[in-house]
């Protein structure tokens, strides 16, 4: 199995010239422009960019869901594209993922959503039972936990697939819009949690296109899309760029390395 | 992957397919129903088959040749006959017969139970030494044989089987062709039958298999459940069809016994044993799984 934690200083995520196009021939639209970063464990990174910048795009390449044209990305030193078909799955058990469309089973219970997670770890029943139950306190679902998903506000949804996402207690976790559909105070306890998980040595990868976002949330570092192309983050410069994490070094600075 | 984690994912295969069924129990209906007919077919032809052979033979019918020693043939007069017989190239075996071991098969073929022919003297039977042959013998040599042996002084009478052995011969091997061609059919039939529900199922659950794939399921995990449905499909059908045919021949075996008692062939007539029943249950589960096994293949994975 794929453990990225044990990897040590390795970087957690590692993007280098990547380039991903959609369409035909002809009528080609790139995604995302030789972009290149390096993510070291425990950081929290804020990914920001408008609509169709390339943040879900990206977010995809690293779950090995789609396959960049050019370009390697590796998390905790291997490379995604290089793994076989049956070690994506364990690739896939060390990123979580919160997706802007929420990808949850509506029929079913939110304790049911974030059981099927763990279940599918292969963990004892009693394990599972606890992390749903905390994974489902933590982001303000105890009460709700047996409602159907359908019944739940795009909010709660939104909850549930968090507490998804963390409930399996993954090195990495990548959140696409997870704020999309919240109020601010809501948005604020998504985001708390989120800065909890990373403080406590989670790699986290947020990926938004809400401005207002900056002003709840203090990432380490900011790495800015625009139509595929990496830009600027913070006090970054734009493409090949090394983030490190504020706790592991003097400061929290980007360092061009192109 | 530690043994725990192995039989907890097990358990949750087998869960899933289980909850699976109970989701949709109409259509999960539709495939046991219409694997049952299928898998009613097939059995009822291999029982058909099986109990034609077990009459032909229980008849006496795969002895070509039978001769009748004279009443006052020694037993080891018909012992050296059988030996002697034995020795030319077409035959496969002679073996003779005496009076008492003739008189326990009527008693059988007559399927009234022991001691129902108690007061027939055994003695009144003809000693007699059975030819069997070997298969792509030349034609016109049984007669041939027959006329050669009925010279003999020790021999009173010499029985060969006429053309309508051939037919009931003829008979027992269409019931093998049939068998096998309906074996075939109502394999790709199960398989086909199981593959489209498994498909629609597949289909129902394309959000719980990409969610799966999401958070790190592997291939098996994903098909696992399916594959349990598919193999619970194949399994009820085959338990269905054969509770049908069994209630079925039930209802016809008295009739059908008494009627091969006349032949003195009772008791022929038989129903499968615990391990065929075993083996036609696993044979439904086997095919269920395997068109299971297609209808996932294509739409879940990783």
């Amino acid at each position: 199995m794929l453990v990225v934690r044990a990897r040590g200083m390795q970087a957690a995520i590692e993007f280098d010239d990547v380039s991903k196009t959609y369409g035909r021939v002809g009528r080609v639209r790139p995604a995302l422009d030789a972009v290149s970063f390096r993510v070291e464990p425990g950081s929290f990174v804020l990914l920001t960019g408008s609509s169709g910048a390339g943040k879900t795009t990206l977010i995809k390449l690293l779950l090995a869901m789609e396959q960049p044209e050019q370009g390697a990305i590796r998390v905790a030193g291997r490379d995604v594209h290089k793994l076989t078909r049956s070690s994506i799955p364990y690739l896939r058990r060390n990123l979580g993922v919160v997706f802007q469309d929420f990808r949850l089973l509506p029929n079913a219970t939110p304790l049911d959503n974030v059981r099927l997670a763990l279940q599918v770890l292969g963990l004892a029943p009693g394990e599972i039972k606890t992390r749903t139950t905390l994974a489902l306190q933590r982001v303000g679902l105890s009460t709700l936990r047996r409602k159907p998903v359908r019944q739940l506000s795009g909010g709660e949804q939104q909850r549930v697939a968090l507490a998804r996402a963390m409930a399996s207690r993954p090195p990495i976790l990548l959140a696409d819009e997870p704020t999309g559909n919240l109020d601010p105070e809501l948005s604020r306890l998504i985001i708390g949690e989120l800065d909890a998980l990373s403080r406590q040595g989670t790699t986290v990868l947020l990926a938004t296109h809400d401005p207002l976002i900056r002003t709840l949330v203090h990432p380490d570092h900011i790495l800015r899309l625009e139509s595929g192309k990496l830009v600027t983050g913070g006090t970054a410069t734009p493409y090949k760029t090394t983030i490190s994490h504020a706790s592991q070094t003097s400061g929290s600075t980007m360092e061009a390395v192109a | 992957m530690s043994y725990r984690r192995l039989a907890y994912s097990l358990l949750y295969i087998i869960t899933r397919g289980l909850r699976g069924m109970a989701q949709n129990p109409l259509v999960q209906s539709l495939a046991v129903g219409t694997m049952a007919v299928c898998m009613l077919l097939l059995c009822t032809t291999i029982l058909l088959f099986q109990n034609a052979t077990r009459i032909v033979d229980d008849w006496g019918m795969d002895v070509p040749i039978t001769v009748y020693m004279q009443p006052d043939a020694a037993l080891a007069t018909s012992a050296a006959l059988a030996v002697r017989i034995e020795q030319i190239p077409e035959i496969r075996a002679a073996r003779w017969i005496e009076p008492s071991a003739a008189l326990e098969r009527l008693e059988r073929g007559l399927g009234r139970g022991p001691g129902a022919i108690a007061e027939i003297d055994p003695s009144i039977l003809p000693t007699t030494v059975e030819v069997y042959l070997k298969d792509g013998y030349a034609e016109g040599f049984p007669e041939r044989l027959a006329k050669r042996l009925s010279t003999l002084d020790e021999v009173e009478d010499v029985a060969i089987f006429g053309p309508w052995v051939q037919q009931a011969r003829t008979l027992v091997a269409t019931f093998r062709v049939l068998a096998l061609s309906l074996g075939l059919l109502v394999s790709i039939a199960c398989t086909v039958v199981a593959w489209s529900m498994i498909r629609l199922a597949v289909l129902s659950r394309h959000t719980e298999i990409e969610i799966l794939e999401v958070v790190g399921s592997t291939t098996s995990f994903v098909r696992g459940p399916f594959i349990v449905q598919g193999l619970l499909q194949g399994a009820l059908g085959a338990a269905v069809a054969l509770g049908l045919l069994y209630a079925i021949f039930l209802q016809f075996y008295p009739l059908l016994d008494q009627g091969l008692s006349l032949l003195f062939a009772a008791d022929s007539i038989r129903f499968f044993a615990p391990m065929e029943i075993a083996m036609l249950l696993g044979f439904g589960s086997a095919l269920g799984a395997l068109g299971s096994r297609a209808a996932v293949g294509h739409h879940a994975h990783s």
